[in-house]
């Protein structure tokens, strides 16, 4: 479904992002991307949908690869979830940004209703309608960003931080909303417990490059790993107790 | 902060009053539209010495404001930031313009001061019926009903996205001067020296956010041009409501109601 060639990518500053990472996804399959600061994760999410273009290497989704001649088919394709709701959200009632999307595309006003509809019942968010998304909670503006960009029908959701502003219960709401959707999923995070709910695999980046690719319970596990790649271990899998004051035994 | 956390709850207030469901919230936003644009007209209209004119189109912002059930307070407050303009504005009028046009118990009044008057007057009526227009009309379904009168959808788009965007750079903005001010020994304003940097750093934050909002559109599809939703069709009560308002109008700018019930009053004296 999605597959990544020997891709690198420097910015216009001479900070190279990316070199060399390679991998493959499939189909249906929800893959998180981590990392500490600045290893990559971000610029990888935006390469894949062409945000960014990559210096060297081949991004293909779903046989489509993602150069500037067929980035329409490929934004068909992919949904992309930004970190901050607000870059994502900017008219003046709900509905009209759930719209944007297939509106675009060039659905009929009715089409465009029914996709709508859909993408909020999706989301559970059908009573924030005719709200304006300014005026939302964090996680309410979370899943009205999430519904933008399902109501355009895509196959791959690409997923960045989406846990941050979200509070303990929003992003509880939020896992189960995400274990429910069919669709291939790339999540970028920081946030290892929402990785160990929702992934099968994950793909460690560290300065730029994949360093570890496989199973989170089992990669998390291994502190030496974790440190050498900026990580900790995630607390539910550290074997102690969580010591408040008092060391546990 | 205090202030602008305040001139930030200002505009929100007035958005939540649209939310509103009275009679005139009810109103299709075209007709709500039509009737501001022809009472704008009409009042700007008028010649700079006529006052008595002027006096009976108080009758729409107050009708408005009492059906609509927006708090005069709202209005007001909001008009005095206008208020200045004008003032300035006409200030030089009476200085200039000092023949006499009518004598008032005695006391003669100028031709420039009846133009200065009328010039207030005229501030104040129509930039409380945009404010009333504002106050009882979502934002999205106005931007949509100015496309549909072919006003061009890049200003349409400007007009929205400004009206978006503007709560969260005066949050950010806000949060920039809390930070400021905790670091810093006056508590009041910001430092000459710093006004530059504190901008530039605003407009740096604003250029990051158009952009990542720009590629969040294209994401979605945007190629440029912007679709409004179709909208809901006027009902016969909004096309009656439109042509019977602007109808009063129309002939309150023919006729001098004032004038009129004056020499009724005269002539039932005398």
């Amino acid at each position: 479904m999605i597959q990544v060639k020997n891709i690198s990518f420097s910015y216009p500053d001479g900070n190279r992002a990316l070199s060399n990472v390679s991998f493959k996804i499939d189909e249906g399959s929800t893959v998180a991307v981590v990392g500490a600061n600045g290893a990559g994760k971000s610029t990888l999410l935006s390469l894949m949908v062409g945000i960014l273009a990559a210096d060297d290497g081949i991004i293909e989704i779903g046989g489509i690869p993602v150069v500037k001649t067929r980035l329409e088919e490929i934004r068909r394709k992919v949904g992309f979830v930004f970190q901050n709701p607000d870059d994502q959200l900017f008219t003046a009632r709900v509905y009209d940004d759930i719209a944007f999307g297939p509106r675009n595309f060039g659905y009929s006003a009715k089409e465009v209703g029914e996709m709508a509809e859909n993408a909020m019942e999706m989301m559970k968010i059908q009573h924030l309608k005719d709200r304006a998304p300014h005026r939302l909670s964090g996680g309410e503006k979370r899943n009205v960003a999430i519904a933008a960009v399902l109501a355009m029908n895509p196959q791959v959701l690409l997923l960045d931080e989406p846990s941050s502003f979200l509070d303990p219960k929003s992003r509880r709401n939020f896992i189960s909303a995400m274990s429910e959707l069919p669709h291939t999923k790339v999540i970028a995070t920081h946030d290892l417990e929402l990785v160990l709910d929702l992934c099968r695999r994950v793909i460690i980046l560290r300065n730029g490059e994949v360093f570890a690719d496989g199973d989170p319970a089992e990669l998390f596990r291994n502190g030496e790993l974790m440190e050498a790649a900026g990580l900790e271990v995630p607390p539910s899998l550290q074997n102690r107790q969580i010591s408040r004051g008092t060391p546990a035994e | 902060m205090s202030k602008l956390t305040t001139s930030i709850n200002k505009i929100r207030s007035l958005e939540e009053l649209a939310e509103g469901g009275t009679a005139v919230h009810r109103l299709h936003p075209m007709a709500k539209l039509i009737t501001t644009f022809v009472y704008l007209l009409a009042v700007i209209s008028f010649d700079k010495y006529n006052i008595s004119g002027l006096m009976p189109f108080f009758i729409y912002p107050v009708l408005m404001m009492s059906l609509g059930e927006i708090p005069y307070r709202a209005v007001l407050s909001r008009l005095l930031i206008a208020l200045p303009f004008s003032f300035f504005a006409g200030l030089a009028n009476p200085f200039l313009d000092r023949g006499t046009a009518l004598y008032l118990a005695g006391v003669p009044v100028s031709w420039g001061l009846l133009s200065f008057f009328s010039l207030m007057l005229k501030t104040v009526l129509t930039v409380s019926a945009v404010l009333i227009l504002i106050a009882a009309t979502p934002m999205d379904r106005l931007a949509g009903q100015l496309t549909r009168i072919k006003v061009p959808k890049i200003f349409v788009m400007q007009l929205m996205l400004t009206y978006r965007y503007l709560t969260l750079l005066t949050s950010e903005a806000a949060s920039m001067m809390t930070a400021y001010h905790l670091r810093s020994k006056e508590q009041k304003g910001i430092q000459l020296r710093d006004v530059g940097t504190f901008l530039g750093q605003l407009l740096l934050r604003s250029f990051g956010r158009a952009e990542r909002v720009y590629y969040a559109m294209k994401c979605r599809g945007y190629s440029g041009e912007y679709q409004f939703a179709a909208g809901d069709k006027m009902k016969p009560g909004d096309y009656i409501y439109a042509i019977s308002v602007c109808a009063v109008f129309l002939l309150l700018r023919r006729y001098n109601i004032s004038v009129i019930i004056g020499s009724l009053i005269e002539g039932g004296i005398l």
